[in-house]
């Protein structure tokens, strides 16, 4: 991402490798303490906010505490529990696939709506309509869904009986978690699109024009130049997607007025239900973090497995 | 040319901490305005779930207040389905209600946490005759010898039914009072239902023309949600063909032979059109889609008698008792209590608030609008009286209380945990899902909740 | 769904000509410019796309607009037979008690003004004062050697995979154990001071700045602090800005956790102010039609944003006009 030079390599010693003078010295010092200063803000809100936190969640995961009252140390039995515990397990299972698929049919879907958006020149007014769904908030979303789909007024089912197919809904176990997907993908789908057309944009042109002499199609141009060339890009907007993905949990706790049928429980609710409706601060804390030790580890393989740290472009 | 000399730095660090600083000097966004300190005027957060008997109780704070001048009641309603996680939420932030409406299911489970005040010792009791009430609603509320709540009401289920439709079908009342559900399909309460029911062509249920694609009237809405109680449905049906909530060994009989049947009984009557399946709930609810003509017929609770027999109604709805079975007639009752939270900080008076909410002045007070059957016998009285008055009288209902036709929802410690497991079987048997199976994992899971 | 835009990751291509409205001339010499069919295809995918955008909104609208007591019998219509402002009017806690239950509601409201301004504050506050400290923070680890700067960056990336609700109660304890639940400061202390990713973003497009006049200027005898904020912040302006956007985008779409921290009158936004209408609806039924109008009311300053500044906005996601 960067050029490193021999500056980022840690501390200066008193005699520069350049030969510079002497006064040096004291601006060095000045920089590392410039640089903690410029540090304290974030350094303060991370240790306060993030790391305490999560430090007392980790305790929190070995004690019985059911919120009201004082948390009561119990030891890893929280764990022993969260083995066996099967609902757990499914619900993570439901949570990555509806991760997975959300993530590449979104990302797939930006993708063609990108290309669409470079091709036809969108004006920039169609390409600020489609980010609308995008910054509405998920409580208002969840409504208006809810409200289209509804088993026996939805509009979306009156038009798909008008045309002789069978309604859907939120209370269907099979049909549950795609409607939940297609929201999601249908609320962030402008915005990723314009990421990822902001990538595009990048491409230089000689390329396509090179690409062009050679007598490539503008379908192969678009797999074998756009698409490499645009790979951090991507990469980045699957990883934020993923991570992202992992917490839509508004739309499907208002969705469901706040009872959402089992189909849908994804580990983030399921933590929360735990937590919050069935009095089980601890238990909940030690799901959250062996999701996060989880998280940890697959957002590690991703960033490995798309070489993501480096660009073709740059 | 510039030096930019610490002082710089220093104007940063000063920022940062003054961001800081001037965070915490940010006016308070302010409470509820809940309550004052010892001595002067206190507000009482009273939190109730049912917008229809909201005004009931408002009538009674008003005359709270006038006898108690520095003492007023606020009181906000939230509805069933966020009641109890919005409680919850409050509670833990510590700006929960000072009183609030507690149901039987609930009861055992709030008051194991510690947040059911105890109203012995607060002075809640002073002066209450446990013998005014009807038997078994204060008695709901004495958890392990405490009591936590002074009962408002009582509340018995019953047939509500479209009664142009059924004098169609050739019903009277006196018949639907007498039908009989045997879990079998071949009663006469599942003649009625199919009677009931209404296809695009003018064909019921019970004709062989009956076509189960096209249907503009179900014959009954069922009501899935009911947790583990099946309180407006499967649970009366399930009685009156000898199921109880407990086998004799004090172990959970959720995988109960006449339980099963009476699921299985419930999808044959999806699988036949005759109800909805359950992908066509609407999220409006039970009266709104028994308002628009959608269902002939439910199993519904007292309390919202006074919605259906209501003169702005369409339809004109009429009530009868819930179907006998080989086992006799039960019908689900409970009871509503005021509690107090242990976590308010004006226990003194949200005490005398609840006493007032438990006493004859204030239930013969709320038994005039009908709504609903106060715990106090007198009130109930009054509402049974006001109701042939309006012409809302369900007769029905008092004839199966004191009959004892009824069997009483219970309470368990890790409620929320029971509901759950109990509902996703549930909602999966209304989907279609094997019944025998889909009760026995969901009553050993139940089981172990309860060990 | 996702939450985050996208560095400037091939800043020194001199050779094409970027910019928001950048056209890759494909100088195919197959008469682009003719309508294919391919192209009709493409133009009624962007069509559908745009509708699909759009029409939910417009339902909202409608349902917003028809009376409770038509709603089943409207259902099917496109436009409602009987507009009436009565939802709106009871949303905003302008009709009385009985009007507002007979047009089919408990009498809850939407004091709508109100929670607006607390979520501006909200957005804002944060959305500022959480950029300015990331970028610090950024510049740090961009341009100042000091040790443990690559470790210490990656311990703020970490920061990335921690669930939320991981974090949602410990918080929740500490700012109940300070006394700021229910405040305003209680409501953006959590958030108001870093964002892992922002900090990874601006960091990413620092490193990617010329370092050549900052080094003039430090050999000027520039400090940091000079070369930060007289130098660097003012040629970042354009992801500094994007940056901000995002998060108010972000912050005004917040729901658990003011939900949990800031649950009353005086600090609610709107989000919870929804959900909390949702909560007080008829005991039987949601209401409807109140709720679409309390949810259009909460979609109007969006709306609105989006028509004024769509272009800005669209623009700056697509900030390769950094420099």
């Amino acid at each position: 991402m960067s050029s490193s030079t021999t500056r980022e390599r840690g501390e200066s010693s008193p005699t520069e490798a350049e030969g510079e003078p002497r006064a040096r010295r004291p601006i060095h010092h000045r920089e590392k303490w410039a640089a903690l200063v410029l540090l304290v803000p974030a350094m303060v809100g991370f240790v306060v906010f993030w790391i305490l936190p999560s430090g007392r969640s980790i305790w929190y995961s070995l004690t019985d505490f059911d919120l009201l009252n004082e948390p009561q140390f119990i030891g890893l039995d929280n764990y022993r529990e969260l083995l066996g515990d099967d609902v757990a397990r499914n619900s993570l299972v439901v949570t990555i696939q509806f991760v997975v698929a959300s993530v590449v049919l979104g990302t797939v879907l930006a993708l063609l709506t990108a290309a669409l958006m470079q091709r036809l020149r969108l004006k920039t007014w169609v390409r600020s309509i489609l980010l609308l769904p995008w910054l509405v908030p998920n409580v208002a979303i969840a409504l208006i869904w809810a409200w289209l789909l509804d088993g026996q007024l939805g509009y979306l089912n009156h038009l798909l009986h008008a045309v002789g197919l069978p309604g859907v809904s939120f209370y269907n176990a099979s049909q549950a978690m795609p409607i939940i997907i297609a929201i999601g993908i249908w609320s962030g789908l402008g915005y990723t699109a314009l990421l990822l057309y902001a990538g595009m944009t990048q491409v230089p042109n000689e390329m396509y024009e090179a690409g062009a002499i050679d007598g490539a199609t503008e379908k192969r141009m678009f797999f074998q130049i756009t698409l490499p060339l645009i790979r951090p890009v991507i990469a980045l907007v699957v990883v934020m997607s993923a991570i992202g993905s992992f917490q839509v949990f508004d739309l499907v706790l208002i969705g469901y007025g706040g009872n959402p049928i089992p189909a849908v429980r994804t580990i983030f609710f399921y933590i929360y239900q735990q937590s919050f409706a069935f009095f089980r601060m601890g238990y909940g804390s030690a799901i959250a973090l062996v999701l996060a030790v989880i998280l940890g580890a697959l957002t590690a393989i991703q960033m490995r497995a798309m070489r993501a740290n480096r660009s073709d472009l740059s | 040319m510039l030096r930019f000399a610490p002082k710089t730095g220093l104007k940063v660090a000063a920022f940062s901490a003054a961001s800081v600083l001037a965070l915490t000097a940010c006016g308070s966004g302010g409470g509820d305005g809940d309550g004052g300190s010892a001595g002067g005027p206190v507000t009482i957060e009273h939190w109730l779930w049912d917008d229809v008997q909201r005004p009931m109780y408002e009538a009674c704070a008003t005359a709270f207040s006038e006898a108690n001048e520095d003492i007023t009641v606020n009181i906000t309603q939230t509805a069933w389905a966020q009641y109890w996680s919005n409680l919850t939420t409050n509670f833990a932030s510590g700006t929960g209600p000072d009183t609030f409406t507690m149901t039987v299911q609930y009861v055992r489970e709030y008051s194991s946490l510690g947040q059911l005040a105890d109203l012995d010792e607060i002075g809640a009791t002073d002066g209450i005759d446990f013998d005014s009430y009807v038997a078994g609603t204060a008695e709901n509320y004495l958890v392990d010898d405490t009591r936590v709540g002074l009962p408002l009401d009582w509340d018995i289920v019953g047939m509500v039914y479209d009664e142009t439709a059924a004098t169609e079908a050739g019903y009277t009342k006196e018949a639907i009072n007498a039908l009989e559900f045997d879990g079998t399909g071949q009663d006469s309460f599942t003649e009625f239902i199919k009677a009931m029911a209404l296809d695009a062509n003018g064909n019921n249920g019970l004709s062989p023309a009956f076509d189960a694609g096209n249907v503009v009237r179900f014959g009954m809405l069922p009501e899935w949600a009911d947790g583990f109680t099946g309180q407006n449905g499967w649970g009366n049906l399930a009685h009156a063909i000898g199921w109880e909530f407990f086998a004799e060994d004090g172990s959970l009989n959720f995988d109960a032979p006449e339980l099963v049947t009476t699921l299985e009984w419930y999808q044959d009557m999806i699988d036949l059109g005759v109800m909805q399946t359950f992908d066509e709930t609407s999220t409006l609810g039970q009266h709104p889609t028994m308002e628009a003509g959608l269902a002939g017929t439910t199993l519904a609770g007292s309390w919202n008698a006074s919605n259906y027999l209501a003169d702005t109604q369409e339809i004109d709805f009429a009530w009868a008792k819930v179907p006998e079975g080989p086992a006799g007639r039960f019908a689900a009752t409970n009871s509503l209590a005021g509690v107090v939270w242990n976590g308010s900080p004006n226990k003194e008076a949200a005490a005398k608030w609840v006493n007032f909410l438990g006493s004859p002045e204030c239930q013969e007070a709320t038994g005039e609008f009908g709504i609903v059957f106060p715990a106090v016998q007198t009130g109930t009285d009054i509402a049974v009286e006001a109701n042939e008055a309006n012409g809302a009288g369900v007769p029905e209902f008092a004839e199966m209380a004191s009959a004892g036709e009824t069997f009483q929802l219970p309470s368990f410690t890790r409620n929320a945990e029971v509901r759950t497991v109990i509902q996703d079987a549930i909602w999966a048997i209304a989907a279609g899902a094997d019944v025998e199976s889909t009760l026995a994992t969901a009553n050993d899971a139940a089981q172990a909740l309860v060990d | 769904m996702i939450s985050t835009p996208v560095p400037d990751l091939a800043p020194s291509t001199t050779s094409a000509p970027t910019g928001s409205n950048a056209r890759p001339r494909r100088s195919i010499a197959r008469g682009a410019r003719r309508v294919t069919p391919g192209k009709a295809v493409a133009w009624t995918v962007v069509g559908l796309l745009v509708l699909v955008s759009v029409f939910p909104f417009y339902w909202m609208v409608r349902t917003a607009f028809t009376p409770a007591a038509e709603l089943i019998g409207d259902s099917s219509q496109l436009v409602p037979s009987n507009p009436t402002w009565i939802n709106f009017a009871r949303v905003l806690g302008l009709t009385s008690m009985e009007e507002s239950v007979a047009a089919g509601g408990t009498g809850a409201t939407l004091d709508f003004v109100r929670y607006t301004a607390n979520t501006l504050f909200y957005a804002g506050s944060i959305a500022i004062v959480q950029t300015l400290a990331c970028a610090m923070a950024a510049y740090s680890f961009a341009r100042l050697r000091f040790r443990g700067n690559s470790a210490l960056f990656g311990l703020f990336l970490s920061g990335l995979l921690i669930p939320g609700i991981f974090t949602l109660l410990p918080n929740f304890a500490l700012i109940r154990s300070l006394g700021w639940l229910n405040t305003f400061q209680g409501l953006i202390a959590p958030a108001i001071l870093v964002s892992p990713f922002a900090i990874f973003f601006l960091r990413q497009f620092f490193l990617s700045l010329p370092r050549e006049v900052e080094e003039a200027a430090a050999i000027d005898g520039v400090g940091v602090f000079g070369r930060f904020f007289r130098m660097t912040l003012p040629m970042s302006r354009g992801p500094v800005a994007t940056m901000m956007l995002i998060t108010v985008v972000g912050v005004w779409k917040e729901f658990m956790w003011p939900l949990v921290a800031a649950n009353s009158d005086g600090t609610r936004v709107l989000t919870v102010a929804l959900q909390r209408f949702q909560a007080q609806s008829p005991n039987t039924s949601p209401d409807w039609t109140g709720l679409m109008a309390a949810s259009t009311v909460t979609v109007i300053p969006v709306f609105i944003l989006l028509v004024l500044l769509g272009r800005q906005l669209v623009q700056s996601l697509n900030f390769s006009g950094g420099k």
